[in-house]
């Protein structure tokens, strides 16, 4: 502000007024990206507007603004948003920096990336990320997408103490609810963040002693998982455990996906283990997450099992975490995730600033 | 540079929509809040060929679309500082708040405020809350509204003077409730 701040002018009183309007919501924000994602693409297959035209021109003038045709394309994004998806898809790689966009194509980077140099880059992003420990009245937020039949917004909060977790309801109504009180071994990696701080930070920081800990330690391990053997015919042959070293990813995938407060050296030590696990490769072409975004994706298989193919879908230009995705081979079924925000506020209901893509 | 992707209003969505929803919240409320953002992105998505590409920041750019969308509801603006400064209860504010704003401004405070408000020229008013609500400086408003950095300033001059003459250069974080003063439109 070129204006001194005093709080007895005219100005500062300005200020006040409505002052406690508050945040938007970040289910409304994230339901809003939707929208715009689906009608600027609606838009661009349509080619209502020039897309191609990159031209600088002279300095916009806003008042052209308004006579923009105001129609919304709802009927023409909804019949074209599947085709523009895929092309979404096949977008390419984007490098922003700070203020200005920027496009970096696929191959124009000086070397090949490989699952190494991507997770390496992963981790070192991950190691330099502020480790985020709320106090005990403090929260976590977290909010992100989760697809499987169909896509939600899921907006929560938990309790710094362990002792409550809150909640974004459909009506937008910020629900809290308590704990039920300590577990020997809690359902959810997020029934009792501070345990699950402390368990993670007890891991080891070598990438193979890393997969060795997770392996072991029933903390970690999704014990309703089992791996179905499904024959030619599709029938189902069996349920097994489901062993190394697709237990380990599914463990990593996991504490990304549901732990918003990681230490930042297990963050990394976490990436740094999935590069060591077999069959992981990196898809040659961007993949999206539950937000459309296309980013850097790794796929786990486990060889010789029609299971789930698994995705850690990436930052394309940070390689910082955006989400995972989960396929089955030969059937329409998908789930996937995608991160959008987390932070520490001061209450249930509060946002943080969306972390998926630092600028 | 590229502007032809969506990716990149998405992003900018992600930087600015919060931001921006606040600020329309402030001014037109949560039932227009929403549609107002919205219309401003894909307008931005729609015009984005003609965006400076020297200037470092969007902000004001989108801002500039904003106050554009804004107009078609400048009546709904005016009506919500009329009936704060006749009544001395803001519409805008009641989703969200109850008496809490008036340990921020006194009533009476609020209603000459509003009324103060409402007294001056659209273009005045931009340029007072976007300096006042959306933190902009002079540049960056000279930049979103499209006139030179000399008009911002005359335009705030004009816009304070008025604020102060409404105020009576009393200091309203003190006043006290006065029902008659509630009463002045």
């Amino acid at each position: 502000m070129a204006e001194p701040t005093d709080v007895a002018t005219d100005l500062s009183v300005v200020r006040m007024l409505r002052a406690d309007a508050p945040s938007a919501d970040p289910a409304r924000l994230v339901a809003g990206r939707r929208a715009l994602m689906d009608a600027m693409a609606a838009e661009t297959a349509t080619g209502k507007v020039s897309a191609a035209d990159t031209t600088a021109r002279p300095p916009f003038r806003h008042r052209r603004c308004s006579q923009g045709s105001p129609a919304t394309p709802r009927l023409v994004r909804r019949t074209l948003l599947a085709a523009v998806t895929a092309a979404a898809v096949t977008a390419g790689v984007f490098a922003l920096r700070p203020g200005l966009p920027a496009v970096t194509r696929p191959g124009s980077t000086a070397r090949p990336q490989t699952v190494a140099t991507v997770l390496a880059a992963a981790a070192l992003t991950a190691e330099q990320h502020a480790a985020q420990v709320p106090g005990p009245d403090q929260w976590v937020y977290v909010a992100g997408v989760a697809c499987e039949a169909t896509c939600s917004d899921r907006v929560t909060w938990y309790r710094g103490d362990g002792r409550q977790w809150a909640f974004s309801g459909p009506d937008h109504r910020v629900v809290v609810r308590d704990e039920d009180g300590p577990k020997k071994t809690p359902s959810r990696y997020t029934d009792d963040l501070p345990r699950t701080y402390r368990e993670l930070s007890r891991l080891p920081s070598e990438p193979h002693a890393l997969l060795e800990a997770l392996a072991r330690d029933p903390f970690f391990q999704d014990t309703s998982a089992s791996m179905v053997r499904i024959g030619k015919n599709g029938l189902i042959l069996g349920r097994g455990p489901v062993p190394p070293p697709a237990l380990q990813v599914a463990a990593i995938l996991g504490i990304l996906e549901h732990v918003p407060a990681v230490p930042p050296r297990v963050g990394a030590a976490l990436f740094r283990a999935l590069a060591q696990t077999p069959n992981a490769r990196l898809l040659g072409r961007p993949i999206k997450d539950a937000m459309g975004r296309p980013g850097v994706a790794v796929e786990f298989t486990t060889p010789g099992e029609p299971a789930a193919r698994q995705y850690l879908i990436m930052d394309p230009r940070t390689h910082a975490y955006l989400g995972s995705r989960q396929d089955w081979p030969g059937s329409p079924a998908s789930s996937a995730y995608a991160r959008t925000a987390t932070g520490i506020v001061s209450h249930p209901g509060r946002q943080a600033t969306p972390t998926a893509h630092p600028h | 540079m590229s502007l032809s992707e969506p990716e990149w209003f998405a992003r900018l969505y992600d930087r600015h929509a919060a931001d921006l929803h606040h600020y329309v919240l402030r001014r037109l409320g949560p039932s227009l809040a929403d549609d107002v953002v919205s219309e401003t992105f894909l307008i931005a998505f729609r015009l984005r060929a003609r965006y400076d590409t020297a200037r470092p920041q969007a902000r004001p750019w989108l801002y500039g679309i904003a106050v554009n969308v804004m107009a078609k509801h400048r009546r709904s603006e005016l009506r919500a500082y009329r009936a704060l400064a006749r009544t001395g209860v803001d519409p805008v504010a009641q989703s969200w708040s109850d008496a809490a704003d008036t340990r921020v401004v006194a009533a009476a405070a609020r209603s000459r405020l509003a009324a103060a408000l409402r007294a001056l020229s659209d273009r005045d008013r931009h340029v007072l809350l976007l300096i006042a609500w959306a933190d902009f400086s002079y540049e960056e408003v000279a930049t979103a509204l499209d006139v030179p950095l000399g008009t911002v300033r005359s335009r705030l001059h004009r816009a304070r003077r008025r604020m102060r003459a409404a105020l009576g250069g009393v200091d309203p974080t003190f006043m006290t409730e006065d029902p008659e003063e509630t009463s002045r439109g």
